[in-house]
């Protein structure tokens, strides 16, 4: 398989997008269209990106948002072509691009399948032999003879999917689409490209699920503003993306504390004071010590209110999350609208790492959720455990 | 045209399509593709030959009613033609900046399906003019024919090029509008270059449409002269304009998705 010539080869990839509208400075636009210049105000959304994709290899793309990874995917497409450098795809090819891609918007499904048979250079014939086959997996029933446009992301999903696995291209090109839909559907598209990847197929797999980048690829890259920051095996990479933007999800939670309420007795149900061990912030714990959870509620009606907590690790994983109603413990009152209420974990089990508390007022009778209040707190320890927390456990 | 043939599937679907959006299933359609063109006949026929008593040697005792439905229809498939293609990329968008093809077919789907359509509409406007005695000459059609490719080519050409600066440049289209109406005037539909004064003559002799109609009217018309050198020059001619026109267009293609 190493020795076959490449499927995809991209040598210096660049792509730079004009920051003016279209309309006003039409004339200019064109000018400098024709004349090849950069346009006025570029904007760099990929810079000297080199690769290349062996038939049978798969390949994952990750990095933020507005990384360039759809760009790239565009430009190996062929739906936009690159400012410089040179993008090169010896077989046939199935995009599915950004939500909607590869469709005609004012065609109806099945004349979508058509278009996507021409494109593909199928007879449209031999692809209606497979119209059962692609109505089975899209399974969106008469929304077939529907206009794309009028179809929700699943469903586009859906019948995108569909055609990929009638037509089983060379390369199969793929933007988060496999996030889209609904569970059961996600494990059928996954099943599938395990099956294509078994066969022989090429993947390219832009996601932000580390899960499925570990599970359907061998090689990655992770994209950052545009340039490659790193390439190589991807369960090496996927880890250090996920370190990397834990560690930043962390920096923003704590650069961006989330907006405290208002102040004062303003309408509606909402936390006032949180307190971790004592502590309104930055509550430091050893492992194995207990955590006091104490707040109050403000109520504008007087009644006593519920409140919500929650435990999540700092980049947002729920850990834990009860509730005063589901304790059957009420709020003791303090004040003729202040409700106190204190919550106590006994030999908090978590490891070692950056957490927070999450306190939501509820109304009286537990159903609706006014606010949130957060506050952050570390477990120290050395420990060579994996995971969030330590369960309970002994070996034998 | 080897991406035409690469993409033959391709650019057949989208001529369908053109085909199928433009006049089937709209109840409009066939008034659009033949009713349109005939009230058009009908008004000139009346105004030139019934009003103005309109007269010329060329005519040569054959109704005027022949003599402006042989100019008139090339002229609608032209018009038609290279107007619509003007908007080929621009309309077409959503497609555009989601699949990957030559985008050039979706400008020959369009200047194709006006035709198409036309010829169409020809065919029955002559049968009908021949019921009332108004005959072409059809030893004229070969020739006619080679006409019409280089007509057809030309249409191409411009519609290329119209197209492309039109997804920069959207006055290109308003601009346009008003200039048709001048080219028709300008083009020897509604009469011949022989009936014009010497100095109107000289000057509608630059007009490039100016050729190709008046030959195409004479071979069907009267079928004096079958064969002119012109005739090749002029279809050698649109074939190398289509081809610098295809430069201009993959070369603006380029940054379509800057600007659409």
């Amino acid at each position: 398989m190493t020795r076959s010539s490449p499927l995809i080869i991209a040598e210096n990839l660049s792509k730079h997008y004009a920051s003016i509208q279209s309309g006003s400075g039409g004339l200019r636009a064109l000018a400098s269209a024709w004349r090849r210049v950069p346009p006025r105000d570029a904007f760099s959304a990929l810079e000297n990106v080199s690769f290349t994709v062996r038939p049978g290899e798969s390949l994952a793309i990750v990095g933020e948002n507005g990384a360039g990874k759809s760009t790239l995917l565009k430009l190996i497409a062929g739906v936009v072509k690159p400012s410089s450098g040179r993008v090169q795809v010896a077989g046939s090819m199935s995009a599915l691009l950004e939500l909607g891609s590869g469709f005609h918007p004012e065609y109806t499904g099945a004349q979508n399948i058509a278009l996507s048979a021409a494109l593909l250079g199928i007879p449209a014939a031999q692809l209606a032999a497979k119209r059962e086959q692609i109505m089975d997996f899209a399974d969106i029933g008469d929304a077939i003879n529907k206009p794309i446009k009028t179809y929700s992301s699943g469903m586009v999903v859906r019948l995108g999917f569909a055609i990929a696995t009638a037509v089983n291209p060379d390369l199969l090109i793929t933007d988060e689409v496999m996030a889209v839909g609904d569970e059961a559907f996600q494990k059928k598209c996954i099943r599938w490209v395990e099956g294509y990847l078994s066969g022989g197929g090429t993947l390219l797999l832009v996601s932000h699920s580390m899960y499925h980048v570990q599970k359907l690829c061998a090689r990655a890259m992770w994209l950052e503003r545009g340039r490659v920051r790193m390439a190589g095996d991807a369960m090496a990479i996927s880890q250090a993306y996920l370190a990397y933007s834990q560690e930043k999800d962390a920096q923003d939670a704590r650069a961006h504390p989330v907006a405290e309420p208002i102040a004062g007795d303003h309408g509606l149900y909402h936390v006032q004071r949180l307190q971790l061990n004592g502590r309104e912030s930055e509550a430091r714990l050893s492992m194995g010590d207990d955590l006091s959870v104490v707040g109050d509620v403000f109520s504008p009606d007087g009644r006593a209110p519920h409140v919500a907590i929650g435990l999540v690790r700092a980049d947002g994983v729920p850990v834990y999350g009860t509730g005063s109603e589901i304790g059957g413990a009420p709020l003791r009152q303090t004040a003729p609208q202040v409700f106190q209420f204190c919550l106590r974990y006994d030999a908090v089990s978590l490891l070692p790492g950056q957490y927070a508390i999450r306190a939501h007022a509820m109304d009286p009778e537990g159903m609706r959720l006014f606010d949130t209040k957060e506050a952050h707190f570390s477990i120290d320890g050395a420990t060579r455990e994996m995971g969030v927390v330590r369960l309970s456990h002994r070996w034998e | 045209m080897r991406a035409l043939r690469s993409h033959r599937l391709l650019a057949a679907n989208f001529l369908k399509r053109e085909l199928e959006s433009r006049y089937v299933g709209t109840g409009i359609g066939a008034y659009l593709a033949l009713i349109n063109p005939l009230l058009q006949l009908a008004v000139y026929t009346i105004v030139f030959s019934l009003v103005f008593k309109t007269q010329f040697a060329e005519l040569n005792g054959k109704s005027f009613t022949l003599f402006l439905a042989v100019g008139l229809w090339p002229w609608l498939m032209f018009r038609e033609g290279v107007g619509r293609a003007t908007q080929a990329i621009v309309s077409n968008a959503a497609l555009v900046g989601k699949i990957a093809f030559p985008r050039e077919l979706l400008v020959y789907a369009t200047v194709t399906a006006s035709f198409l359509i036309h010829l169409a509409g020809f065919a029955v406007a002559l049968t009908a003019l021949a019921f009332f005695g108004d005959t072409i000459t059809l030893a004229g059609l070969p020739s006619w024919l080679l006409l019409l490719f280089g007509w057809y080519v030309l249409a191409l050409a411009l519609g290329l090029v119209f197209s492309a600066v039109q997804v920069y440049w959207r006055e290109l289209e308003h601009l346009l509008d008003s200039l048709w109406m001048l080219v028709f005037y300008a083009t020897p539909i509604l009469f011949s270059l022989a009936t014009l004064p010497e100095s109107l003559r000289t000057w509608l002799a630059f007009n490039p449409l100016s050729y190709p109609v008046s030959r195409m009217r004479e071979v069907l018309f009267d079928g004096k002269v079958l064969w002119a050198a012109g005739d090749l020059v002029f279809v050698l001619t649109a074939v190398v304009l289509w081809w610098i026109a295809r430069r201009i267009f993959l070369r603006l293609e380029e940054r379509f998705d800057d600007a659409l």
